[in-house]
């Protein structure tokens, strides 16, 4: 590789935004749905610095991206057959096999909970080995979300000696130790999962669980943006409960439209943008 | 080759025992194949046994079949077949194979992968994917281009004539525009299935009728309009399917086999796609058909299939192997016989140079000497609610015998569900305290979910009204139905109390709002400003238009969003942009709402009538409603797709000067729902059907393709069939083996009766008719008499004899993903029902849409380095 360029070398950051503007115009077609600027900034950034972090570390060794892996014949305590299905970046070299799964979360968070992250990348290393009759020995989560002091560099090309140092510092990229014996586990519990799907048992959270995700941010971060929370028995419970159980509160949920300042801000610039209108 | 096992091993293992046809078929390799294969003849397991033949004791890789199907389901059925009996052989093996690049799907699904794949590309090529419109949106495009396309076609006359013009040359009298677009959307879709190319017909066929000349200068225009905005739809996306593989050599090489499943439904470009396809290893099978055709409406040529062997020498100059697969598994042998003497008459297939357009083939029982139970029936002769009695009676004798397991194992079938014999039929089911599910009967919009939830957004948004003079036709129709959902929504809001108080509370704020527009606006006017002015917060009209505002007495809720830092930082950012806001956009996001049409949607939810729908799914029950509801939020959800935002603001919701009707209201009911309306007449099956516990099916016909039933109700044999307008004019425009114009419909009504007749497994009854006005097809006429002996009264059927229901078909396995369903579900399991299992379509841009746009972007970078270093090497 040294006396030639390498393909990492003729792909310019240029090239890298348009894949990214594209994607995000080819993603639009497909839902209908749209980002804001600042979110769309914030996707922007996150690309553009993987490039610039990872492109010889990773990108520039990636053997096979998005492969989809299959788990086949895998059956439920209640006898429904079924097949477990993930999608990883592969990087095989000297016979040495990383698994890259990319998440656009912050590296903190990522390293904090890396146990709830380990049992997907066991599974996933699990069914590649039995795909390809090869050992995988490394996973690995890229956190594409940067640090904070990360996000303040706006010039990657002229970075002042503390922000190249800070550049240095930030490992986007986290280990996640996988131990082969908890997959069985995994797998386990993943058939009883099963069963409840296919038999219908949708019910939300206990109100206690709700109480309980609240201390972790998670009633703030799913329950509150979640569309059908007006209908949720449980949700409902909740915020009245939140209210010393007061009732009146019920008709006030329905007028809390969980949007915050800057997720507005976003909806009325995307709004202010002139575009074709159909009907 | 493999050493461990052999093909015999593995189907002893799976208890499949093949007969002689149906292992000639899986075990051919080489060459061109045809499979004319009759119903339940297990042709589904010849197509899965034959791929995993190929891939397993032949060497070809997954990524080298390309495997085309009718609908996805059936796609998703094989590949999860292929992938379950490939997971077998690995674990008896050791030998892992890759599904994951296989080519299994519907033709559209298929053309759309082909399109995208890199190696059908010169490596440094940007592929950029034109966005594809579905059959609405196509609709809404041309609305748009409309008079752009109008002045293209050389119509002359003014609006109203052309339109005429173009509905005339579909055979239609109106000058309605609605019928005019949808006729040219059918016009041109059609051309592109028939890979007509307008220059070429223009300038080879001079004598063509000026207005058929017209019409193929418009669709010229409209194929060059797709090409500049970048779109594509689902009719011309296979032409540029079938333009990459002729300009591509790699994509004729790549498929080592090619096969296609119900190769009678298909086109003629989708003929020319498969043929380039397979032109250099030339291994081709089709399986199919032809007495099951019947998708012609849509531009399908049986004869696709039925000259197929012709065609391969034409094509190849080679033979081809035929292999019918004739036994039947699916029916008692009373069923069989009567629809091969239904089909058996030759001389009705032939035409006058004595080629038949039938393959021909007698259907064989797969046990002939099946217990003696009688499979078929007859209703005394009446009108459709005597038939729909005794139709009925029967349904619950079956139920209470035990005959089924459940009464969405009896099938009642229609040519259309939209006829008054339909919903006298209906009544009587219901009448006799029968539950019956009629997916797409009529419309969508008449069904109860969607007019209760319109109704009720119809007292916020405001009710459409028309002066009498245009209350016409289908207009006036659909002006009954927004009366009739409007009543209904005033009903449920006021049975529920707490409705009643949210609507309040909600049309409160809405008017405040609009009153702090009026505020707004007239603060402006009064200081000298106009709406089109530009503002820039740091100029001196900025800085009037500011204080205009401050002081129009509007409320404070209008006014934060005009203050604070960030927005001075937004505005100052915009003007160094050059995109500089108007002060009519300043007033709009004082006034917008922080709630949209969908949020309304999900907030109406909440209350007694919607709540206690999903309450019901989310514990396993009738999933009917749900499934609905969800349909309903999908609509209205394309419709937020073509507007401004999400949000609503003051002044979509001010009221116009002599209605209670807004602006979005306006926009909603009179454009987007009124087309909604008068589309959703089409015979689209869906393909996802699901048969909720507890009801009977109502299904046209064509719904009923490829199912089986315990029972089938054939209740109304009548169908009046002509050639189509535009099968005439096609026959004008290209020339390809057709059958003959006499005959062709009569062909497509028996093929059409043959379906419905074929679906069932131990019974079969047929609705006879008699009176004035209630007319029968000749066919079946005929078929009665003569097949005297097969028939058995309804009434009087004995039923003891009829077998036990077997359990229903264990599914294939099914496939789960570990980020999409394992921790979805475990995140929350009622936001997964909604949102994954059902569909409901979100109110905003769903928070995975980030994490996607990153995650594809970098990929896309992986593949580029990955294609660049392929060519490095």
């Amino acid at each position: 590789m040294s006396d030639h360029q390498s393909p990492a070398d003729t792909l310019t950051i240029g090239d890298v935004l348009q894949y990214f503007e594209d994607t995000y115009e080819a993603l639009q077609a497909e839902s209908g749905y749209g980002l804001g600027p600042d979110a769309l900034d914030d996707a922007r950034r996150q690309v553009t610095l993987y490039w610039h972090k990872l492109r010889e570390k990773v990108a520039n060794r990636v053997t096979e991206t998005e492969v989809p892996l299959t788990l086949m014949n895998q059956i439920t305590p209640n006898e429904v057959k079924y097949s477990i299905h993930g999608v990883v970046d592969v990087v095989e070299e000297h016979d040495q096999i990383t698994l890259y799964d990319i998440k656009s979360h912050n590296v903190d968070y990522i390293h904090e909970e890396r146990e709830r992250y380990a049992p997907q990348l066991e599974v996933y290393a699990h069914i590649w080995s039995t795909l390809r009759g090869k050992t995988v020995q490394r996973t690995c989560i890229i956190a594409t979300d940067p640090p904070a002091k990360v996000k303040q560099i706006q010039n990657i090309a002229q970075m002042t000696t503390e922000q190249l140092k800070v550049f240095s510092e930030w490992n986007p990229v986290v280990e996640i130790d996988f131990q082969q014996n908890r997959m069985q586990e995994t797998i386990a519990h993943f058939g009883e999962i099963i069963d409840l799907i296919e038999s219908r048992q949708f019910a939300p959270p206990t109100v206690a669980r709700l109480q309980q995700m609240w201390q972790d941010r998670g009633v703030q971060m799913i329950c509150t943006k979640c569309d059908a929370r007006f209908s949720c028995d449980a949700y409902r419970s909740f915020a009245t409960s939140q209210q010393g159980g007061n009732t009146a509160r019920l008709m006030e949920i329905y007028f809390d439209a969980g949007i915050d300042q800057s997720e507005r801000e976003d909806l009325l610039e995307r709004a202010s943008e002139n575009r074709d209108d159909a009907f | 080759m493999s050493q461990n096992i052999t093909l015999e091993e593995l189907w002893k293992a799976y208890d499949f025992n093949p007969n002689e046809a149906q292992r000639r078929a899986i075990l051919h390799s080489d060459g061109p194949l045809y499979l004319p294969a009759g119903p339940g003849s297990g042709k589904t397991r010849v197509l899965l046994w034959r791929t995993l033949n190929l891939i397993v004791f032949h060497g070809v890789k997954p990524e080298e079949i390309f495997l085309s199907t009718f609908t996805e389901k059936a796609a998703r059925q094989l590949r999860e077949g292929i992938a379950s009996l490939l997971g077998d052989v690995q674990t008896r093996t050791g030998r892992a194979f890759d599904l994951g690049r296989m080519y299994v799907g519907t033709v559209h699904s298929l053309c759309q992968k082909l399109i995208r794949d890199r190696r059908f590309y010169p490596p440094d090529r940007v592929v950029n994917l034109p966005a594809l419109l579905d059959e609405l949106n196509q609709h809404f495009f041309i609305q748009n281009n409309w008079t752009d396309l109008l002045t293209a076609s050389g119509f002359t006359g003014t609006i109203q004539e052309q339109q005429q013009s173009v509905n005339q040359v579909l055979g239609d009298t109106t000058v309605s525009q609605y019928k005019a677009i949808s006729n040219a959307t059918k016009f041109f879709n059609r051309c592109s299935e028939e890979n007509l190319k307008p220059a070429l017909v223009l300038q080879s066929r001079d004598n063509l009728d000026a207005n058929l000349r017209a019409m193929l200068q418009m669709y010229h225009a409209y194929l060059q309009l797709l090409n500049t905005k970048k779109v594509i739809d689902f009719s011309s996306l296979q032409g540029r399917a079938l333009q990459i593989l002729q300009e591509s050599a790699a994509a004729s090489r790549a498929f080592r086999h090619v096969i296609i499943d119900e190769y009678q439904d298909t086109n003629p470009i989708q003929e020319r796609i498969f043929f380039e396809l397979a032109k250099h290893h030339q291994n081709i099978c089709v399986v199919g058909d032809d007495d099951q055709a019947m998708y012609r409406f849509r531009g399908a040529t049986v004869e696709n299939f039925v000259t197929f062997p012709e065609t391969v020498q034409r094509e190849w100059h080679r033979d081809t192997m035929k292999v019918p697969l004739d036994t039947n598994y699916r029916s008692h042998h009373h069923i069989v016989q009567l629809y091969n003497t239904y089909m058996g008459d030759t001389a009705f297939w032939s035409d006058q140079t004595g080629r038949s357009w039938r393959v021909g083939k007698q259907i064989n029982p797969h046990n002939p000497h099946e217990a003696l139970h009688r499979s078929v029936a007859v209703t005394t002769h009446g009108d459709a609610a005597s038939v729909g009695r005794e139709l009925a009676a029967t349904a619950n004798r079956l139920i209470a015998t035990g005959k089924v397991n459940d009464p969405n194992e009896i099938a009642v079938l229609f040519p259309s569900l939209k006829n008054d014999r339909t919903k006298e039929i209906r009544r009587a089911f219901e009448e006799a305290g029968l539950k019956v599910y009629a997916p797409r009967a009529g419309r969508f919009l008449e069904v109860e979910e969607a007019r209760d939830m319109l109704g009720v957004l119809m007292h916020l948004i405001g009710k459409p009204e028309a002066s009498s003079e245009l209350l016409r036709g289908d207009f006036a129709e659909y002006m009954k139905w927004c009366d009739e959902v409007y009543d209904r929504g005033a009903e449920l809001i006021r049975q529920d109390p707490q409705l009643t108080q949210y609507m309040q509370k909600r049309q409160t704020l809405i008017h405040q709002r609009v009153l702090d527009r009026a505020k707004l606006l007239q603060s402006l006017a009064a200081n000298g400003i106009s709406t089109d002015d530009i503002y820039n917060p740091d100029n001196a009209l900025g800085v009037a238009i500011k204080q205009a505002l401050v002081n129009s007495g509007a409320s404070s809720d209008a006014m934060r969003t005009l203050s604070g830092t960030r927005f001075d930082r937004q505005m100052r950012a915009r003007v160094e942009q050059g995109r500089a806001l108007l002060v009519i956009q300043l007033v709009a996001r004082a006034t917008t709402f922080d709630f949209g049409l969908l949020d309304v949607f999900y907030q109406l939810l909440g209350f007694r009538h919607f709540k206690k729908m999903l309450d019901e799914a989310q514990s396993g029950g009738d999933e009917g409603p749900i499934c609905n509801l969800a349909m309903v939020s999908q609509y209205l959800s394309r419709f937020l797709e073509s507007q401004q935002t999400a949000l609503l603001s003051a002044r979509d919701l001010t009221p116009g000067a002599d209605s209670a009707l807004t602006s979005i209201g306006r926009r909603f009911w009179m454009r987007y729902v009124y087309v909604l309306y008068r589309n959703s007449e089409s015979e689209y099956e869906d393909e996802e059907m699901m048969f909720p516990r507890g009801r009977i099916p109502f299904l046209t016909v064509h719904q009923s393709k490829g199912l089986e039933f315990p029972v089938v109700m054939l209740a109304n044999p009548n169908k009046q069939n002509k050639l189509q307008h535009m099968e005439v004019i096609m026959r004008l425009l290209v020339d390809r083996l057709r059958e003959p114009e006499d005959k062709s419909p009569k062909f497509d009504s028996q093929r059409l009766f043959y379906v419905a007749l074929s679906r069932a497994k131990h019974l079969c009854v047929i609705g006879c008719y008699q009176g004035r006005g209630l007319q029968m097809h000749g066919s079946i006429k005929t078929l009665l008499s003569r097949a005297p002996g097969l028939l058995n009264e309804v009434m009087q059927l004995d039923l003891t004899t009829m077998p036990k229901p077997g359990k229903p078909d264990a599914p294939l396995p099914k496939r789960y993903s570990y980020t999409a369903d394992y921790i979805r579900y475990q995140t929350c399991p009622r936001q997964y029902m909604l949102f994954h299992k059902y569909e409901f379509a979100p109110s905003r841009t769903p928070y995975q849409m980030f994490g996607s746009l990153v995650h594809r972007s970098i990929d896309e970078i992986h593949n580029r380095l990955i294609a660049m270093r392929q060519i490095g090497e």
